[in-house]
């Protein structure tokens, strides 16, 4: 009955003397971090997938029991401990060998078989038109996204795991067979400071009148931090649509007479 | 469960979180001796040693990843693969850098046999890469210094080669 008795007694100590080090696989030379080519994360269609597999010093093995799973603990949501300058040969994130006592068994830090994949995924972008669905034949009509920056969060191998989203590029389709690409989702004219009907980077003139369907895509890049660790760059971008916007074009005559300033206080005029 | 039973379960757990009692060895056994007399001679052997890896794989990374065997005798062959895989992404991308990575606050983690362990600050702020148009592509930088766990093999206590690069993916300590 001592034997499985040592071996909990030793697994419990293990458990608790080597923390389980849920790490990125982050491979990377000095060359490749300088030129940005590091990165363990990877865009995968609308999407960032982040894989992760536990680190040195993270697992265990004890040469009288067989394989001694911790594997449960690699979940344990443990903050990474940041390596020490204590006196000793055995410090840091692990790969430390206990020996214990004469009892023969050695238990030594390898690396858990253990992986994990998780996908993080950005908020739709979202596009509105000032006047609000409506626009005045000959005048611009202001377009604004409200794609930000954002963070969605998750968890990786039992550990916080973030991916920030940037947006970098807006792909305008106005629906009159114009198309452009600004560097940002555009402001409201109030935010400008500029009158209604005013132009800006955003806006656009339709030329005749109709309903139009406006189509927004977003470019995004993207970072991931695992913990607290640093932002890492995932290289490439990601492609998101926002939902279709219908924009209904007329001469001004028109929209201000069909309008109601009480029931659209944001309506043109109003 | 009997108390005897109890108490000798607690006794066994206690004898096995006692840290590390060094396996006895045959006291003519050179592997007795220590590589390093203390954690800072092998912290100024690592630093010597990153310090000229880093000044040769900058050398390679401002020729676009050209002659890359020139960074062999200062990493394992394990991680040479790995250089050569990254000054190939140099090539193929038509990439170089003009300026010099650096390192500060180099930490030894762990000293075993001729294994050494360490953490240092990495730094690619002097760096600027340049495609084949001459236009600059550096990538952002959100983290100017960024934390690295290295690893070493030494061949003697003045001889220490590179034989793991990772970005540190724990808490940021720079």
């Amino acid at each position: 009955m001592v034997g499985p008795q040592l071996l909990l007694a030793s697994a419990l100590c293990f458990v608790a003397l080597v923390q389980p080090t849920a790490r990125q696989d982050s491979s990377c030379t000095a060359a490749e971090w300088s030129a940005g080519l590091c990165s363990t994360g990877t865009i995968s269609g609308d999407h960032v997938d982040l894989g992760a597999s536990s680190g040195g010093g993270s697992g265990s093995g004890a040469s009288d029991s067989g394989s001694n799973s911790a594997g449960d603990d690699a979940a344990s949501g443990d903050e990474e401990l940041p390596p020490t300058t204590t006196g000793t040969t055995c410090k840091g994130v692990g790969k430390c060998n206990f020996e214990l006592g004469d009892t023969g068994i050695q238990v030594t830090g390898t690396t858990l078989a253990m992986s994990d994949l998780a996908s993080f995924f950005p908020q739709r972008p979202t596009v509105a038109s000032e006047p609000d669905g409506w626009a005045i034949i000959g005048l611009d009509t202001n377009f604004v996204s409200g794609a930000a920056q954002h963070t969605a969060s998750g968890t990786l191998l039992g550990r916080p795991a973030s991916v920030r989203f940037t947006p970098v590029s807006f792909l305008w389709d106005y629906g009159d067979g114009v198309s452009a690409s600004t560097a940002s989702g555009g402001r409201t004219w109030k935010q400008w400071g500029l009158p209604e009907f005013s132009p800006t980077p955003t806006s656009h003139i339709y030329s005749a009148g109709g309903s139009y369907e406006v189509r927004l895509t977003v470019e995004y890049t993207a970072q991931y931090s695992i913990a607290s660790g640093p932002w890492l760059g995932v290289p490439g971008t990601l492609r998101l649509s926002a939902p279709t916007f219908t924009v209904v074009a007329a001469d001004a005559k028109t929209v201000l007479v069909q309008r109601n300033c009480q029931a659209d206080p944001q309506g043109p005029g109003c | 469960m009997p108390a005897v039973a109890l108490a000798a379960l607690v006794a066994l757990a206690l004898a096995a979180c006692t840290p590390a009692h060094p396996r006895p060895t045959p006291s003519s056994s050179p592997a007795a001796t220590p590589l390093f007399s203390s954690d800072a001679e092998a912290l100024k052997a690592a630093t010597d040693a990153y310090a000229a890896y880093l000044k040769v794989s900058d050398e390679i990374s401002h020729d676009g990843g050209a002659n890359p065997e020139r960074i062999k005798p200062y990493v394992t062959t394990h991680q040479y693969q790995r250089e050569l895989k990254g000054f190939d992404s140099f090539r193929s991308k038509a990439l170089h850098t003009t300026g010099s990575n650096t390192f500060d606050s180099m930490q030894i983690g762990n000293v075993s046999g001729t294994s050494i362990d360490a953490y240092v600050c990495f730094s690619s702020v002097n760096i600027h890469v340049l495609n084949d148009k001459g236009e600059d592509v550096t990538p952002s930088r959100d983290s100017p210094r960024i934390p690295f766990e290295l690893a070493f093999d030494a061949r003697d206590k003045n001889h220490l080669l590179l034989s793991r690069s990772d970005i540190w993916s724990g808490h940021n300590f720079c």
